[in-house]
């Protein structure tokens, strides 16, 4: 019971990211954080591959970028303030996925700046480069 | 002639009304995460929303007093302000998700963020609300709105694997990477947002508005079965463009750019244009339709004129219902709540609501007093109290699981 409502007010405090208690739930979140992060860098690829091959408006695809980059900078931003437990394995995994996000979201900034110079191949290279990162995301996403 | 477009009419009507912003949400995330194997949810959802939009429109047409007024003087008042209480809730909550709707669509357009296009879109529904005819309002949101249909010619030339999709939908099974409370409570979401109640307010207050007689029968239920199952396939073949696209590629979908994508993908620019001129149309209406429904349960609870046919000052307390609904709904999309979120929550609110709009809508179909020689048949009965125990286990279930899987994550 006092745990529960520690985790409630902890939850209250922390703007409702709630803290992994042990190794388990820790690699669970780190799951979630790797997915949505992979998906968000694979929407950007595919907006500007269409963009590439259709000459589309700018406008939905700028929107689509910023989506994806707003989203990506949110589960980054989830994922950093959550308390890890105090283990090892954790730690690593932490670190691991942090400097995914990292390099993405540097990548995915590179891409925003490229499409709104108007040139989508710079673009698209970017967000190209970025593909490790998303793999090695999606593999954790699996993993976990 | 007359009649054969009245029908065509209520056809168009019934397929705006099914395919809103939470189908359109619910369809993209139900297929890049779950592929075809949800599509037995539409198909459920979309008998049901069949059966009781025809007895609404039958109870409408024959007492010539809309669903909400009978079940008020037939249930008793207490069972009325319940149902009232919970639909209004519903609904506000479903209008936040649709003028956010209609928002997106404007920043999509332009690239300048949604929040300020909200202003322009209750100014928009203000002036469609008090300005233009019932019958052109339903027809330009109803035809428009088929530009959805860019969803159907996008799965058709993306050759899928027919056997495939087949199998996928007729066998269902879940994904492995995903939980089975996550896939329940998805489905759950997808079956709210098939049937929401509003669909059936609007319904059947509009057979009144439109002063259907007798001779109405036939067209209500062509239109009722004609419109939903058309609307139906317009969810399955959503279903069907994000499983194809964006599940190979492990997107999820959490924003309406990211849907805007899959008519793209296979049409190019005129699938992008016929996205968002569908987004609006659809949302739009749905913001019209759900705003009208508030009006018209609040004013037929209590006993005031209604109507969008009669003059505001004529009924100005059912038109200040449909201010306050407008205004609470745009300060909430204003409070910049995730427009996704809110909708994937309004869609679950609405399962858990069903069976209080459902189940008096069965008793009164079977009420000799209003509905003559036109009751309910057994067999019907038999069907339709079939699937208001699916809609009661529905209801119950939509809450523990919303809280076990948290928001489906």
């Amino acid at each position: 019971m006092k745990r529960f409502l520690a985790s409630c007010l902890v939850l209250a405090c922390a703007s409702c990211v709630a803290p992994a208690y042990n190794d388990s739930q820790f690699a669970s979140k780190a799951a979630k954080t790797a997915q949505d992060a992979a998906s968000a860098i694979e929407t950007a690829r595919l907006a500007l591959q269409l963009d590439l091959r259709h000459g589309l408006p700018e406008q939905p695809i700028d929107s689509s970028m910023s989506d994806q980059e707003d989203a990506l900078g949110s589960v980054a931003g989830t994922f950093s303030s959550v308390q890890p437990p105090q283990t090892k394995a954790s730690d690593d995994l932490r670190n691991s996925v942090l400097d995914l996000l990292d390099a993405a979201q540097s990548h995915m900034e590179d891409a925003r700046i490229a499409l709104r110079r108007g040139d989508v191949p710079a673009a698209l290279h970017a967000l190209d480069e970025a593909e490790p990162q998303a793999q090695k995301l999606h593999a954790i996403a699996e993993k976990y | 002639m007359k009649k054969a477009l009245a029908i065509t009419l209520g056809v168009v009507t019934s397929i705006g009304g099914f395919f809103d912003m939470g189908s359109i949400v619910l369809t993209g995330q139900t297929g890049a995460r779950f592929g075809f194997s949800l599509v037995w949810v539409v198909a459920l959802a979309t008998i049901t929303i069949v059966l009781y939009a025809e007895m609404a429109g039958r109870i409408a047409t024959l007492s010539k007093r809309p669903v909400f007024d009978v079940v008020r003087e037939r249930l008793g008042p207490g069972f009325g302000l319940a149902n009232l209480g919970a639909s209004f809730l519903i609904n506000v909550i479903t209008l936040v998700a649709e003028i956010a709707g209609v928002a997106i669509a404007f920043q999509l357009v332009t690239g300048v963020t949604y929040y300020l296009w909200v202003p322009l879109a209750l100014i928009l529904a203000f002036f469609v609300l008090w300005k233009v005819k019932f019958e052109r309002m339903e027809r330009a949101v109803g035809i428009l709105g088929l530009t959805m249909l860019v969803f159907a010619v996008a799965m058709w030339r993306l050759h899928p694997d027919w056997s495939s999709v087949l199998h996928q939908t007729l066998l269902p099974s879940k994904p492995s990477s995903e939980t089975l409370a996550s896939y329940l409570y998805v489905g759950v979401a997808l079956f709210g947002s098939a049937i929401t109640p509003y669909e059936l307010f609007f319904y059947s207050s509009g057979a009144v508005e439109e002063g259907w007689n007798k001779s109405d029968l036939l067209s209500n239920r062509i239109s009722s079965y004609a419109g939903f199952i058309f609307g139906a396939v317009l969810s399955v073949t959503a279903i069907g463009v994000a499983a194809l696209i964006f599940q190979p590629r492990h997107i999820g979908v959490h924003d309406l750019s990211t849907i805007a994508l899959g008519p793209t993908f296979v049409l190019g620019k005129l699938g992008l244009a016929a996205f968002l001129i569908g987004l609006f149309m659809t949302t739009f209406g749905a913001t019209l339709e759900v705003t009208l429904s508030n009006g018209y349960i609040v004013s037929q609870y209590f006993g005031w004129p209604w109507g969008k046919m009669l003059r505001p000052k004529q009924a100005a307390r059912f038109n200040l219902v449909m201010i306050v609904s407008l205004l609470i709904g745009a300060f909430i999309v204003l409070t910049s709540l995730d427009p996704v979120a809110v909708t994937d929550i309004a869609m679950v609110f609405a399962a858990v609501g069903l069976p209080l709009t459902y189940f008096p809508i069965l008793v009164v179909a079977n009420d000799r007093e209003y509905m003559g020689e036109s009751g309910n048949g057994k067999v019907l009965n038999v069907v339709a109290s079939v699937f208001l125990v699916v809609i009661c286990i529905i209801a119950l279930a939509a809450i523990p699981l919303m809280i076990w899987t948290k928001l489906g994550t």
